[in-house]
C-alpha cells in the first residue's frame, strides 16, 4: 500500500515555459488530468485539465478575437499553473493519499521522491485502487450488514456464519460514514460460493440485519 | 557566513505550504530567523486599511479603505514592505547600494542619475526568491480567476511608505506601468517598481529632507486594469484656490496617465459640492490619448481622431456620479481628497465609473492645518476657522 505501487510513474511533465495552447494540445490527445510543471528538475506547479478548460472558456466568452490570439500566442503554462500544488512522497501509504486528498480537496498528487517528480496520482489510480480492493473483475458475491458495534470477535462470528453457509469469504470491510467515522459500523462481506439467498437467511436467523446483497458483483433487487 | 546558495529552501519544501497539518519550516536550520519572515508577501486590498500603511505603502492602503467604505474599485493585491525588504536583502545587494549612496550631495543631478542607474540595474536584474515569486504568482493567478480572463492586465503601482503621507508630498515620484499581462511580465515590473525606491528624483528627495534610505520601504501595489474609455483625477476642493465648497474633476479619453502627467489640456469641470450641478466646463483640445493595444497587449500613446478632439470627454452623467462618489470618500476620510478614477468601456453606465486612487490632497491642507478634527463637519470646519481667526473659502 505504498504510493510507489500504485502511482502513475515517469508522468507526463510540460515547464512553465510552454504555451497553453501546448499543454491543451496534450490534454485533448491523451486522458491525462493534470500536468506536472518541472523545471530544472524541481516541481513548480501543476496544471490541470479543468484550468485549461475554464481558461478557454473565459477566453471564449469575450468574443474578441484580440483575446483568442493572446490565448493561442502569448498565454503560457505558468500563467495558469497552480504554484506550490499539494504532494505526496513515493514512500508514504495510499492511506495518508486519500486523506490528504480529502482534507485538501484536491484530484491529484504529484508524487515526490528525493526532491523530484516521479509520479502522478489522479482520478485513475484511485479508481485502480478501488476496483482491486473490490475486487471488481472476480464477480464476487456478498452481503451488507446493518451498522453494528464492533466488538473483539464480531467479525469472527459474521465469518464463521456465512462459512458455516458454504460459502469462501473473501473480504470483509467495516465502513463508518461521517466525519469522524461513528462507533457504529456496516460490514460489507465478500464471499465466493453458496447462493446470496442462503448466505442471508443464515445472517438473519443469527440476528442480523442484512441491508443490501449483491450477486456474482450484481444488485440483488430486495423483496418488498 | 552563509553563502546566498543556502538561503534557499530546498527543493522538496515547495509543497510542504500545501499541507497544513504538517507545519515544515520554510527555512533549513542555520538561517538566523530574519524578524519579518512570517510576515505575508501579498496582501490583498480588501485586507488592507487606513492602519496598514506600514505594511503595504500608502496607496494600497487607501485602495483597501475605499473597499471597506464601498467604493467601486477593481480589485486586486498588494504586495508587501515585508516581501520587497527581503526580496532587496535576499538579492544581498543592499551593502552595494549603501556604498553607492554614501556621501551623495542632494543637488548634483548627474551624479544622483549614475547611482539610481546603477542601483535600479542591479535590482531588476537579479532574480526573485523562488517562494516569492510564487506568492505573486498565485495572487496574480487567484486575481485573474475572479476577472473572469486569464492573466488578466493588471497596473503595477509602487506605493512607498512615505508617499502620499499628509505633509510629505512624494507622490509621482516611483513608478506606473499600465495593461500588464502575464506572470513572467507582472514579476518583471514588480522589480521595476521596488527599484523605483532609488530613482534620482526619490533619492535626492530623501537627502534633501534628510530621510534615511533605509527607513523608506516600497509596496507594489497589482490592480486589475479598468479598460479606461475616459479617465482622469477629481479633487475634492479647487485646487487652484482651496474653495471647498465644489469638486473639481479632469478628464481626457484613454488611461489617466496622460491627465496625471499634464501632458493634454484635459477637459475641466468645476461641480458644485451640495447641488451637484455644473457650474464651469471647458472643453479643450486633446491630441493625444493612452489606450491598449489590442494586438500586443500593451498600453500605448495614440492620436485622438480629430472629430473626438474637442468633444466633451465625459457626460454629463458620469461627471454628477462622479462628484457624488467624490462627496462620499471625502465624508469617509474627512478631508480633501484627491482622487483617480477611470469610466470603463466594457461594462454598462450606471456600474462603469471606478476609484482607482484616493489620497489626501496635500497642498491646501497643509495650508489649512487649522485647529478641526480630522472627521469633523463642515460647519466645524467653518467654526473653528473663524475661531482660528482665518477667512473661510
Amino acid at each position: 500500500m505504498i504510493i510507489r505501487n500504485w502511482m502513475r510513474p515517469t508522468p507526463t511533465t510540460v515547464t512553465g515555459e510552454m504555451l497553453l495552447a501546448e499543454a491543451n494540445h496534450i490534454f485533448s490527445e491523451t486522458r491525462l488530468h493534470g500536468l506536472p510543471v518541472v523545471e530544472d528538475g524541481r516541481l513548480r506547479g501543476l496544471i490541470t485539465r479543468a484550468h485549461c478548460q475554464r481558461a478557454a472558456h473565459h477566453v471564449a466568452r469575450t468574443q474578441s478575437s484580440d483575446e483568442f490570439a493572446f490565448f493561442s500566442s502569448r498565454l503560457r503554462v505558468r500563467d495558469l499553473m497552480v504554484r506550490n500544488p499539494a504532494t505526496v512522497d513515493a514512500d508514504e501509504t495510499m492511506e495518508t493519499c486519500l486523506q490528504k486528498g480529502q482534507e485538501l480537496n484536491v484530484g491529484q498528487f504529484p508524487v515526490m521522491s528525493g526532491g523530484s517528480v516521479v509520479g502522478l496520482i489522479s482520478a485513475s489510480e484511485i479508481f485502480a485502487l478501488a476496483a482491486h480492493f473490490l475486487g471488481a473483475f472476480e464477480r464476487r458475491s456478498g452481503v451488507t450488514l446493518a451498522p453494528m458495534l464492533l466488538t473483539p470477535g464480531a467479525i469472527g462470528r459474521v465469518t464463521d456464519i456465512v462459512e458455516g453457509s458454504g460459502a469462501e469469504v473473501i473480504a470483509i470491510y467495516p465502513i463508518g460514514s461521517g466525519k469522524p467515522p461513528a462507533a457504529l459500523k456496516k460490514l460489507i462481506v465478500r464471499f465466493h460460493g453458496a447462493s446470496v439467498a442462503a448466505v442471508t437467511d443464515a445472517l438473519q436467523q443469527a440476528g442480523y440485519t442484512v441491508v443490501e446483497s449483491v450477486e456474482n458483483a450484481h444488485a440483488v433487487a430486495k423483496a418488498a | 557566513m552563509t553563502s546566498r546558495s543556502d538561503l534557499r529552501s530546498p527543493p522538496s519544501q515547495g509543497g510542504a505550504a500545501s499541507g497544513p497539518a504538517e507545519p515544515v519550516p520554510r527555512r533549513p536550520l542555520g538561517w538566523a530567523a530574519p524578524p519579518a519572515a512570517n510576515e505575508p508577501t501579498v496582501c490583498w486590498f480588501e485586507d488592507c486599511s487606513r492602519d496598514s500603511i506600514a505594511e503595504v505603502g500608502g496607496k494600497c492602503a487607501s485602495l483597501g479603505e475605499l473597499i471597506r467604505m464601498g467604493a467601486r474599485v477593481p480589485p486586486g493585491f498588494a504586495v508587501t514592505t515585508h516581501g520587497c525588504t527581503r526580496f532587496l536583502r535576499d538579492a544581498g545587494i543592499l551593502p552595494e547600494i549603501a556604498r553607492l549612496l554614501d556621501g551623495l550631495p542632494a543637488d548634483d543631478i548627474l551624479r544622483l542619475e549614475q547611482a539610481s542607474a546603477a542601483i535600479r540595474s542591479m535590482i531588476e536584474s537579479r532574480p526573485m526568491p523562488v517562494e516569492m515569486e510564487d506568492d505573486i504568482a498565485e495572487a496574480y493567478r487567484r486575481l485573474a480567476l475572479r476577472c473572469g480572463l486569464p492573466a488578466a492586465p493588471v497596473a503595477v503601482r509602487s506605493s512607498a511608505t512615505a508617499e502620499d503621507l499628509p505633509g510629505a508630498s512624494f507622490a509621482g515620484q516611483q513608478d506606473t506601468y499600465l495593461w500588464i499581462r502575464g506572470a513572467d511580465e507582472l514579476l518583471q515590473h514588480v522589480r521595476r517598481c521596488i527599484s523605483s525606491l532609488y530613482t534620482a528624483r526619490a533619492i535626492g528627495y530623501r537627502l534633501k529632507m534628510g530621510f534615511d534610505h533605509a527607513q523608506v520601504a516600497i509596496s507594489v501595489g497589482v490592480q486589475k486594469m479598468a479598460n479606461a474609455f475616459t479617465a482622469g483625477v477629481m479633487f475634492t476642493l479647487h485646487p487652484g484656490n482651496g474653495d471647498r465648497s465644489v469638486i473639481v474633476i479632469d478628464s481626457n479619453f484613454g488611461f489617466g496617465e496622460s491627465v496625471v502627467s499634464g501632458e493634454v489640456t484635459p477637459d475641466h469641470f468645476v461641480v458644485s459640492k451640495v447641488t451637484l450641478d455644473i457650474t464651469e466646463r471647458t472643453i479643450s483640445r486633446k491630441e493625444v490619448c493612452y489606450t491598449v493595444d489590442p494586438r500586443n497587449q500593451c498600453s500605448i500613446a495614440v492620436d485622438v481622431p480629430l472629430e473626438r478632439q474637442t468633444v466633451q470627454s465625459l457626460i454629463d452623467d458620469e461627471i454628477s456620479e462622479l462628484a457624488w462618489m467624490g462627496k462620499q470618500i471625502e465624508k469617509h476620510y474627512g478631508r480633501p481628497m484627491d482622487i483617480e478614477w477611470a469610466v470603463d468601456k466594457d461594462l454598462p453606465s450606471g456600474g462603469n465609473i471606478f476609484i482607482l486612487q484616493a489620497r489626501p490632497e496635500t497642498v491646501w491642507s497643509a495650508k489649512a492645518a487649522a485647529a478641526s478634527a480630522p472627521s469633523a463637519s463642515a460647519m466645524d470646519y467653518i467654526l473653528s476657522g473663524l475661531l482660528a481667526g482665518r477667512q473661510v473659502g
